[in-house]
């Protein structure tokens, strides 16, 4: 068994990184298989890390941290590899260079690969498929190399992890005297200040093209960012992914707000229903078919393009004061209104009782948050990542219902919001029991079934709004348009 | 009073005009008359077109010369090769004998012999190819001979120049190269004593024959009057080149009676009425009514072909514009595989070159490998050469200095269908060889209309370090970049040139392939620890040396061997710098694959390249601007290069005018300061 490597997978389109939440298990201790090990957490979600087999933890994880995905947070080494490196019993600081046979470190030290003197230079091409390639992660598994590590007496050396002695720039050596930080806490290679300040939480994103100007991260550096103000309480975890999130949507998008009435609307509930009043599944309902026909609304931006998308799942946000949550509704353009109340009924409880997963968590397309359960008269919504539309509704005695709908400019522009607020205004009034744009009998003029008939048979779609024969306008079911 | 050349002309037309009477006069040379007299309805009705502005561009007749391409066509046998200048259509006649193709060819529709590529001054056929250049093509043809040589064939290369092209030092580097090879090579130099309105006396010094003299070429003069002397002269050079494989320089004095193109014609109309009297093709014409007859029906037939001519539609452009390079897909996905550590058996990369090529010559039976100074036991100034002409002669053998020369040399072994490397001693000495490479080589594919392939492959040692001074240290890449259907290579020490080269086994366009001198003496490169080296997938590959456990914070982006040079500091740029290098080396210059650099600067967003030459509309410009037409990806760049002045041997000197660590450093820095 070899050693294996903890690599921290990309959960969620968002980020770009996790918060270590929990460190469970301190570095050189035993672990058993599937331990618990870390907690991680993202915009969306935490995440658990387990042990992939026994063997002793290494790591240098501290709560607080942020990790990049991809790239190895931790090691398990299996026990008797250890146990057989008689030098050092627990490689806390994992040192593999130390724990390789001597006769490979001499000479060449870049014979990563081991048995250099295999490898002749003249074949041409040959000389990729001749010999093993363990370099790093981008090497490509081929049935050559597959073979090469084949033979066990050498497995143990070609494949042991080679965490190296991290190297730091001048720079990056002078932030850590000057703020009197060991080397040690740094498990990968080439360390610049920009990762020092990164680990002193001075920048989230150590490798961004654009870092934040110098100046201020001295300033920083020099306020000692340990020291809280004082009054200031720090923000949790969940809060600062939220934050981020927000940041790097709302924050990178080119932001606007269009808003529209839709006046005294009142749909009928069946009594305890949990919307308690609201038409937040009649938006989503609607909003979501419309995408079909905006697909640019449904599309996002990223990296200079725009990126449309073969489906449509609805972001129902969700705040119970505590945290908020986008849930994402698959497939919600294809639901019935009735599915489509208790997918979200269902959504609700179990975000009550914290089992939302990430993947429900991030793979809205556009996102509905409703506040109609509040007096207000005006939101500003604010786009979460990799979406172009936020809907949000609100109410008020005097206003009424009000749909507002932020958008990133980017990728769309006003006029073809305000065609799609218009539609999905029209569609949602004709929901409405009591507006005078409506006829006044809420059944179809010819069976004389109900709108809620109409709607909680399963697959029905509600009434229809025609001219009738005496160019009255009049409510007919889809059973009755069909029979047309 | 200054003598004037073209009564020299008078006095060989005033005595050789019995010699027209006696050749047309007798029923045998009739081939040969008729062939003329098509050359003259062809031309005639060309230029007539010309006139009225059918034309597209511009015509070089040689109505007056026509024997000249007339005669020819009795002594060719399959397997000949003819090469003409811009006044060729005569030559293509005599040669191919396809005159309609010719007419379609110049009225510029899709039938003709280039599809209306060429038009006047740019033919081919099977044994034939012309270029506007002036001598240009006469290497391509010593090429093409040696070719026919070393096959073991009887075969002949015939060259038309004009005497106003004697000016041009190819004529002399070829007969010099026509001599020491003994190659079956006959130049006919029309001599019609103007270069274009130039009078001879103002161009040409000495005796045009005695020229050949000094290379030990047989010379011979002949003019297109006393044709039965002519037709004597031209046998007894086809034959000395057929049976015994000598070359011949053969001075053909004779007159163009139309102006070079039209309209720029300074000549006295009373010279002109003088030799149109005496000239054989209107005699003909004139006094036996056989062939007064016979051109009739030549005028007839060559309107009919111009009127359909000028029915036929053009070649679609769509056609035209495909080329012979390597070129990867936009936004292809870069699969890297890490290379290896060099072994114990690793050698200094002049040896693995050595080896390669060496390999390359055993493999390829047809392959040759031609350079200066490369005979054995010195074996080339850089050693790269060495075993060669012991182990291949024929087809490995050394030069005179004649860059230009021995380029057209291997162009010519490359139209035979073989592949030849062509060794220039120093890369300074590239500029020699341009008109070769820029008119010759990069131009065949499209200019005969992908009936010609030019496989050559350029091999030359760029850089400097080494304190050879102005001449022998620079690096020409941005020079070299920008010619057309050229692909050109930069190889380097980082990786074994094994990986390097296997590209050129699948060209079919020239190649300049750069070797570095500095990098001769290097083995190949031992990464740093933490640093690895993988190449990816394509053809050229491009090569990367990346951090192992680290995240790149900048890219650094070099060739040849500079990229060596960077690589030995790449630690020192990490630690002085405070950010993390990956170096981007492409092999292939010319074209591009961005793939792999955009994949890197889309992940750093910061790019410095370094490069040896200077900057100004250098390669790392051409880098910049095609990755900033790239949708989507932000970067900083900033490009350290060699100063804009010639490279000083003096050791501070020198590595005052060439990129430094420091300077390396001192980019990154700014990079950094910039994001800031």
């Amino acid at each position: 068994m070899s050693t294996a490597e903890i690599i921290l997978e990309r959960e969620t389109a968002n980020d770009e990184s996790a918060l270590i939440v929990s460190v469970l298990v301190q570095s050189g201790s035993a672990v058993e298989e599937d331990q618990l090990l870390f907690e991680t957490e993202n915009s969306k979600a935490t995440q658990e890390v387990r042990a992939p087999h026994a063997g002793i933890l290494t790591h240098s994880l501290q709560v607080g941290q942020t990790v990049e995905f991809g790239i190895p947070i931790a090691h398990v080494v299996p026990v008797g590899e250890v146990s057989s490196t008689p030098s050092k019993s627990v490689p806390v600081a994992a040192r593999p260079a130390a724990s390789r046979p001597e006769s490979e470190r001499s000479g060449q030290s870049y014979a990563g690969a081991g048995n250099g003197s295999a490898a002749s230079h003249t074949g041409g091409e040959n000389l990729l498929a001749r010999e093993g390639i363990t370099r790093n992660g981008r090497v490509e598994t081929s049935a050559a190399t597959s073979n090469f590590h084949g033979a066990p007496q050498e497995l143990a050396v070609n494949s042991s992890p080679r965490l190296p002695e991290p190297r730091f720039s001048r720079a990056a050596a002078a932030l850590l005297d000057e703020h009197g930080l060991s080397r040690t806490v740094f498990n990968a290679d080439f360390v610049t200040t920009a990762d020092v300040r990164a680990h002193l939480g001075l920048s989230a994103a150590p490798h961004a093209p654009l870092a934040p100007p110098r100046e201020q991260l001295r300033a920083g550096l020099d306020a000692n960012p340990k020291a809280a103000l004082p009054g200031g309480r720090a923000i949790p975890g969940r809060k600062r992914a939220e934050i981020e999130s927000l940041s790097k949507g709302a924050g990178e998008s080119m932001l606007s707000v269009l808003g529209i009435s839709l006046g005294p609307l009142s749909v009928d509930r069946e009594p305890g229903d949990f919307l308690n009043g609201r038409i937040t599944d009649l938006v989503l309902y609607e909003s979501a078919r419309l995408m079909r026909k905006f697909p640019r609304l449904n599309a996002y931006f990223a990296e200079g393009q725009i990126f449309t998308r073969e489906f449509v799942h609805a972001g129902l946000a969700i705040d119970s004061g505590e945290r908020l949550v986008v849930y994402g509704i698959e497939n919600a353009d294809q639901l019935s209104l009735r599915d489509l109340s208790e997918t979200m009924a269902d959504a609700v409880g179990r975000y009550m009782d914290d089992q939302l997963t990430a993947a429900e968590m991030t793979r809205a397309t556009y996102t509905v948050t409703d506040l109609s359960g509040d007096e207000l008269d005006f939101v500003f919504p604010l786009l979460p990542r990799g979406q172009t539309l936020i809907l949000g509704v609100t109410h008020s005695a005097q206003g009424g219902y009000r749909l507002f709908a932020g958008f990133d400019h980017r990728v769309t522009e006003g006029r073809e919001v305000g065609i799609f607020l218009g539609e999905l205004r029209e569609r949602l009034l004709s929901f409405a029991s009591t507006t005078a744009t409506v006829s006044p009998s809420k059944n179809c003029e010819y069976c004389d079934r109900s709108v809620r008939e109409a709607v909680v048979r399963g697959n029905e779609k509600g009434l229809l709004k025609v001219v009738g024969l005496d160019g009255r306008e009049v409510l007919c079911c889809a059973s009755c348009w069909n029979g047309w | 009073m200054l003598r004037r050349a073209v009564d020299s002309g008078r006095e060989l037309a005033e005595r050789g005009l019995s010699g027209v009477h006696r050749f047309l006069s007798s029923p045998q040379n009739r081939a040969e008359v008729a062939c003329a007299l098509r050359i003259r309805s062809v031309e005639n009705a060309l230029y007539d077109l010309f006139g009225k502005g059918k034309l597209h561009g511009t015509i070089h007749t040689c109505i007056g010369q026509e024997f000249s391409g007339a005669m020819l066509a009795k002594y060719l046998r399959p397997g000949d090769f003819v090469t003409s200048n811009h006044r060729c259509h005569g030559h293509f006649i005599g040669a191919t004998g396809d005159w309609r193709a010719l007419i379609d060819e110049l009225v510029g529709n899709r039938d003709g012999v280039c599809a209306g590529i060429g038009s006047s001054q740019h033919l081919w056929a099977n044994n034939f190819i012309s270029n506007g250049q002036q001598g240009g093509l006469l290497p391509v043809a010593a090429g093409v001979a040696l070719d026919r040589k070393v096959r073991g064939r009887s075969d002949v290369v015939v060259s038309y120049l004009g005497e106003g092209t004697l000016g041009e030092g190819i004529v002399y580097e070829t007969l010099n190269l026509d001599s020491l090879w003994g190659l079956p090579h006959v130049v006919i130099c029309e001599n019609n004593f103007y270069s274009q309105s130039t009078a001879q006396e103002r161009a040409v010094s000495g005796l045009i024959a005695d020229r050949a003299a000094g290379f030990s070429v047989a010379a011979a003069t002949a003019d297109t009057w006393d044709l039965p002397a002519f037709d004597l002269a031209i046998c007894n050079a086809m034959e000395r080149a057929r049976s015994e494989s000598r070359p011949t320089f053969l001075v053909l004095t004779t007159y163009r009676l139309n102006p070079h193109s039209k309209g720029d014609d300074n000549r006295d109309k009373t010279e002109l009425a003088w030799f149109g009297e005496r000239d054989p093709a209107s005699i003909a014409v004139r006094d036996y009514p056989e062939y007064t007859a016979l051109y009739k029906e030549f005028v007839e037939e060559a309107a009919e072909v111009v009127a359909l001519a000028l029915e036929k539609p053009p070649l679609a452009p769509e056609h035209y514009f495909v080329d012979q390079l390597p070129r990867s897909k936009p936004a292809e996905a870069v699969s890297w595989t890490a290379v290896p550590a060099p072994g114990e058996k690793d050698q200094r990369i002049a040896q693995q070159l050595n080896a390669f090529y060496t390999e390359w010559m055993a493999k390829d039976e047809s392959s040759f490998f031609i350079g200066e100074d490369i005979e054995d036991p010195y074996g080339g100034a850089f050693k790269i050469a060495k075993g060669l002409t012991t182990a291949f002669a024929p087809r490995a053998r050394t030069t005179p200095i004649s860059e230009a020369a021995i380029t057209g040399v291997g162009i010519g072994l490359a139209i035979s269908g073989r592949r030849a490397f062509v060794e220039i001693m120093f890369g300074d000495f590239i500029t020699y060889a341009f008109d070769q490479i820029v008119n010759n080589a990069s131009k065949m594919f499209h200019m005969y209309n992908q009936n010609l392939a030019c496989p050559v492959i350029v091999r030359t040692p760029m850089g400097g370090r080494r304190g050879y001074g102005p001449t022998h240290s620079q690096s020409l890449e941005r020079f070299l970049v920008g010619i057309d259907n050229c692909c050109t290579l930069s190889l380097n020490s980082l990786v074994d040139v094994a990986l390097q080269l296997p590209v050129i086994e699948g060209l079919r366009c020239p190649v300049i392939l750069l070797e570095n001198k500095s990098d001769y003496t290097n083995r190949t490169f031992v990464a740093p620890d933490g640093f690895m080296v993988a190449v990816d997938g394509s053809l050229p590959p491009t090569l990367c040396i990346s951090p192992e456990h680290a995240s790149p914070t900048v890219t650094i982006l070099s060739y040849g061997g500079m990229a060596r040079f960077v690589a030995n500091g790449l630690l020192e740029i990490f630690e002085r710098s405070d950010a993390v290098p990956e170096m981007i080396v492409p092999v292939g210059l010319s074209p591009l694959n961005l793939n792999p650099i955009a994949q890197s600067v889309g992940r750093t967003g910061r790019l410095v390249i370094v490069e040896e030459g200077a900057s100004f509309a250098s390669v790392g410009a051409e880098i910049i601007a095609q990755l900033q037409e790239r949708q989507g990806l932000s970067f900083s760049v900033v490009r350290v290069s060699g100063k804009a002045a010639p490279i000083p041997s003096a050791p501070t000197l020198e590595a005052a005018a060439l990129p430094s660590i420091d300077d390396v450093c001192a980019a990154v820095e700014s990079l950094l300061e910039r994001s800031a």
